[in-house]
């Protein structure tokens, strides 16, 4: 191959490669911007349903958060939490909040001097809370916290209610659970204690773009540092459907991409190979000229010659080369006129009724074999069989295919003609039991200047003769088709109209 | 008369190589003619020539690699490739394996009888051979002058 060719093929090479790259590395990242945007969907989702369990767990809590009726206690002792914050400020900026819980026994009953499990009505409840206020002695639990990590002061009373909220109605797994289920999410969610107060929800996106977790934390009481931890498995085929459009125009547009490469660089090749080809062609056919002109300038000096010319059969023979390499030459250059019309339309054809057998005839006559072969020819076309061609394109095909059959074959060389006659046209065989075409040339020896690997170095030639063959066949409106084993021998088939 | 001089003419262009033959051999010297290098390396062993005529392109076995077979054991011989392989690479090729010259096809044959002639000048005076100036007679073969 040459330099700059394999230098372009390594080019084309690594541009699919490094385009290919690209694309997944692109890919990749409409990945991660999918997968994250998806997680980020999904936790708004998590925080909704546990802001939405909240809600319920706040609501129920507010429900009995007045009155609650205390544990072993009779029907009348009722507890009533209080909540307090206090705020110093101390000479910096920097603000301490402390939380404080009270709660108070009491009894309502007692308070309003009613008896016992008499069932109170909303003015006497309103009632009791107010002389709970105004009456307060000592607390019978009291709880402190440490709010200064709240932000501001309505974050911290939040803080405080949620413990409160978190006392009459704690945080459940399987309440949360129901929620997310509801919503559609499977997610486990574990409940955990840290060691300090914890004020903001966390999202921990995925760690492997392949087996993608998500997972959300949320505290659901600060002050006490209880946190609820909601991890979701992403599977990543519930993100490619977002992709669809994306993957496929990718892989049209590298599709196309690389074929456009690749096309390119097998016509470049095609190209180059014709080129070569087309130099072989020029060489050799400059070498085939070189012969009859060399027998010319011989014959010139043998003409010349005066001695020479005194001898009569001296005379007649330079004469009649001097004839056979004029021949030669017109002959060739006929060749090359026929061979370079692109078309086989413009061949000019005189069309008469050929009789095959007889014109095997004469081309057999009129061929000049190597004296170091023993050629035999059988001619065994059947006299009857004729064809409607022009008799010096049909005697050129014979010609070529016979001298083909010598040229390649060893010192004893048998070749067998036969013609059959099927529905208006005439098949005509030519066998030898020459070298044979090897699998791989087969395909290529109709081609203009194309020579099979095995005779392209041993050969005089131009790679015409077959191609020139088919064309002629081809201007007649015929077929031509070759069978041959390797080694064997080979058989050429025309068909011709009639 | 001094024995002919031997010329081995290698070629695979019989046509062509049979005019040769005639045109050489009116000049006096004996063609040996072979039509590819493996017949011409036997007939060189059986008749041991003066000039090798080889040319290049061949079947079976090819001008150069005759000609450096030939080289390994006789320095003598004198050999002229005749090819129209005229790359300056295939000359270089051929002057590389001791060729003596270098004839570029298509020739006229009487430059190649030249070079020929110039090379065997010596051996092919004979007695015959005269040069006249003026009055003056020299036959080299006599060695005698007359005037």
């Amino acid at each position: 191959m040459d330099k700059r060719i394999k230098a372009l093929y390594t080019i084309t090479i690594i541009a699919i490669l490094s385009f290919l790259g690209m694309q997944v590395y692109w890919l990749y990242g409409r990945y991660e911007f999918s997968l994250t945007e998806y997680e980020r969907d999904l936790a708004e989702q998590i925080v909704e349903c546990v802001d939405e369990y909240n809600h319920i767990r706040e609501k129920s809590s507010d429900q009995r958060s007045d009155y609650l009726k205390k544990q072993n206690q009779s029907d009348d002792v009722l507890t009533v939490p209080t909540f307090s914050l206090r705020q110093e400020y101390g000479d910096t900026v920097k603000t301490t909040r402390t939380a404080k819980i009270l709660t108070y026994l009491f009894s309502a009953h007692e308070l309003l001097g009613l008896e016992p499990g008499t069932p109170l009505t909303k003015e006497q409840k309103d009632k009791a809370m107010e002389l709970v206020q105004t009456n307060l002695t000592t607390a019978a639990d009291s709880l402190v916290f440490d709010a200064s990590g709240a932000k501001d002061e309505k974050e911290a009373w939040a803080a405080t209610s949620n413990v409160q909220i978190e006392r009459k109605c704690p945080f459940r797994v399987e309440g949360l659970d129901s929620i997310l289920t509801k919503a559609g999410i499977t997610a486990l969610t574990t409940l955990t204690n840290a060691d300090s107060t914890v004020w903001n929800s966390m999202v921990d996106y995925h760690k492997s773009a392949l087996n993608p977790t998500l997972s959300v934390t949320i505290p659901y009481s600060q002050l006490e540092g209880r946190i609820a931890t909601i991890t979701c498995e992403i599977n990543p085929f519930e993100v490619l459907p977002g992709m669809w459009l994306t993957l496929m125009i990718t892989l049209a547009v590298s599709t196309l991409l690389i074929v456009c490469l690749v096309l390119q660089f097998s016509t470049v090749l095609k190209l180059s190979r014709l080129d070569k080809m087309r130099n072989s062609f020029i060489s050799t056919m400059i070498h085939e000229l070189k012969r009859p002109i060399s027998t010319l300038k011989m014959c010139v000096s043998g003409l010349d010659n005066e001695r020479m010319m005194e001898d009569a059969a001296v005379k007649h023979e330079v004469l009649s080369e001097t004839r056979n390499a004029l021949d030669n030459l017109s002959a060739y250059f006929s060749k090359l006129r026929d061979i370079t019309f692109n078309n086989v339309e413009q061949i000019p054809l005189n069309i008469q009724s050929v009789n095959l057998h007889e014109l095997l005839d004469t081309v057999a006559a009129a061929t000049v074999f190597p004296a170091d072969k023993s050629v035999i020819i059988k001619n065994n076309i059947s006299p009857e069989v004729e064809a409607s061609a022009d008799r010096s394109h049909l005697y050129n095909i014979l010609n070529n295919l016979v001298e083909n059959a010598v040229k390649y074959s060893g010192k004893s060389v048998e070749i067998t003609a036969t013609a059959s006659e099927n529905s208006g046209n005439a098949e005509l065989h030519i066998w030898d039991n020459g070298n044979g075409i090897s699998s791989g040339d087969l395909k290529h020896i109709f081609k203009r200047f194309y020579r099979g690997k095995a005779s392209a170095g041993e050969q005089p030639g131009m790679g015409l003769g077959l191609a020139y063959v088919k064309l002629l066949v081809e201007a007649h409106g015929g077929e031509i088709y070759v069978d041959s084993s390797e080694g064997k021998g080979s058989c050429f088939t025309i068909r011709l109209p009639q | 008369m001094m024995k002919a001089i031997k010329i081995l003419l290698v070629d695979d262009d019989i046509r062509n190589s049979m005019l040769l033959k005639r045109f050489i051999e009116a000049e006096g010297y004996e063609v040996i003619y072979a039509n590819n290098g493996k017949v011409g390396l036997e007939m060189y062993r059986e008749t041991k020539p003066d000039l090798i005529l080889l040319d290049i392109n061949m079947p079976e076995l090819d001008g150069f690699e005759m000609a450096r077979i030939i080289r390994l054991n006789d320095k003598r011989v004198i050999i002229f490739f005749l090819t129209d392989r005229t790359d300056k690479v295939d000359r270089l090729h051929g002057f590389s394996l001791k060729g003596n010259d270098y004839i570029p096809k298509p020739f006229y044959p009487e430059e190649l009888i030249a070079k020929i002639d110039e090379r065997f000048e010596s051996m092919t005076v004979n007695q015959d051979v005269e040069y006249q100036l003026g009055n003056t007679i020299f036959r080299p073969n006599l060695s005698s002058l007359t005037y």
